[in-house]
């Protein structure tokens, strides 16, 4: 077997995993798909240096990839403008109507700002500590902080609507 | 403690991620607060169900068939590329063009640059070492051993009067590279014994070779012509064959 194959047998599986966790931290399936292709090279140039056999290569490679897609960020989050309070707006709920369930958190993670998105996915998602996402993000701790808490407050908001609106429906 | 504070540390004090004394404070705070207790445990629920529906939508994914041909392309690209400059075909083009290399460059030590100005052996010498290298130290055929997918290539070797330094490189996929010194060791006999080896060190490791300098003995009777360099075994990455030795390369005295 080439290196190739044995590298493709353990990738593919994991794959679908790994194009939605780019998703998820960048925000859009264009970037995602860019940054996942990125990792991918990465991870094969690296691959003879995987310890830990075939049961250590899907968190290796979802490192290889959380750390691709964080580079990503930080390049894009140098030219967003510092945060303000009014950035803390119903604007940025949303209310779809046809979203279905298993999709729903997700839904409402998606329509968050980039700067609140790529906090909860780093910390829900990835099970990133505060520290960590602070400094692969390059921001302090204390914005990560402040960034969590108004995420998860119009997250609660938004998750709660259409909780409502279905319920409403139905 | 301000209620503002209060709910800005909320996520920290959910995760476990507060020192015990803050933590503390946060806790004794919520029991006096209701507003804050309220939106602890609103954060609370948050913090339960968010994992959950994130990582079940990320199981479900399925990467895209054009995103899936893409990678497979660039990876068949980076195999192509990894296999011209790989070693043993970089060594088989190396013996091929050695004879001409000698003849015009005779053992002098070049810069990579100077390298990879040199028709043929250049480029591959000067991307494998990027550093002074001569691949025949002390002129005749390239002092090198390829066996059981492990190359011993030795690349300089300068003889003084209170020592003998050897640079070796070693290279094959499997290969611990990010193993202790002494694991690369190897003899140095000439014709008249064994060298005693003084010290050594890796200058370079990358994912599946090492560059290793050597310090030996030097050299005293005028008899001591050939050297042989033997390297008895390889350290390997756990998971990976072993490699069975020994490598051993041969050449004239510096």
């Amino acid at each position: 077997m080439t290196t190739e194959e044995r590298f493709f047998a353990l990738y593919k599986p994991e794959a679908g995993r790994l194009y939605r966790t780019a998703w998820a931290i960048l925000g859009n399936e264009a970037d995602a798909g860019d940054a996942l292709q990125e990792a991918t090279i990465r991870g094969y140039r690296a691959f003879d240096q995987l310890k830990g056999g075939a049961a250590a290569f899907p968190s290796w490679m979802r490192r290889i990839l959380v750390n691709t897609c964080t580079h990503i960020l930080r390049k894009r989050m140098r030219v967003i403008p510092v945060e303000r309070p009014e950035d803390l707006t119903d604007e940025q709920v949303v209310t779809g109507p046809d979203i279905p369930m298993d999709s729903e958190v997700w839904e409402a993670v998606k329509a968050l700002d980039e700067r609140y998105r790529a906090v909860v996915v780093l910390r829900f998602l990835n099970d990133m500590q505060l520290e960590d996402i602070a400094q692969a993000l390059d921001i302090p701790l204390g914005t990560v902080k402040s960034r969590l808490h108004t995420a998860l407050k119009l997250l609660k908001k938004s998750l709660q609507t259409e909780h409502g609106e279905r319920r409403g429906a139905v | 403690m301000q209620c503002e504070h209060i709910q800005n540390e909320l996520p920290a004090f959910l995760l476990g991620d507060l020192p015990p004394g803050e933590a503390s404070a946060i806790q004794r705070h919520l029991s006096t607060c209701s507003a804050c207790a309220e939106e602890a445990s609103a954060m609370g629920a948050m913090h339960d169900r968010l994992p959950a529906g994130l990582k079940d939508w990320v199981a479900q994914g399925v990467c895209p068939a054009d995103v899936m041909n893409r990678i497979e392309q660039s990876i068949r690209g980076e195999r192509r590329r990894n296999r011209w400059t790989s070693w043993p075909f970089i060594a088989g083009y190396a013996a091929a063009a050695a004879a001409v290399f000698l003849m015009l460059f005779g053992t002098r030590l070049m810069s990579p640059e100077q390298l990879a100005s040199i028709p043929l052996v250049g480029g591959f010498a000067a991307q494998l070492f990027g550093k002074e290298v001569d691949l025949n130290p002390v002129g005749g055929p390239p002092a090198m051993d390829i066996h059981d997918g492990v190359t011993l290539a030795v690349v300089k070797a300068d003889s003084k009067p209170d020592s003998l330094t050897v640079q070796y490189v070693l290279r094959g996929d499997g290969l611990d590279t990010q193993a202790t010194e002494t694991a690369f060791r190897a003899t140095l006999h000439t014709n008249q014994g064994e060298l005693a080896l003084r010290s050594i060190g890796v200058h370079r490791r990358t994912a599946d070779e090492v560059l290793v300098e050597a310090v030996y003995a030097p050299l005293t009777a005028a008899g001591e012509q050939s050297l042989t360099l033997t390297v008895p075994t390889v350290p390997t990455r756990a998971g990976a064959p072993a490699k069975n030795g020994p490598w051993k390369a041969t050449f004239p005295r510096p």
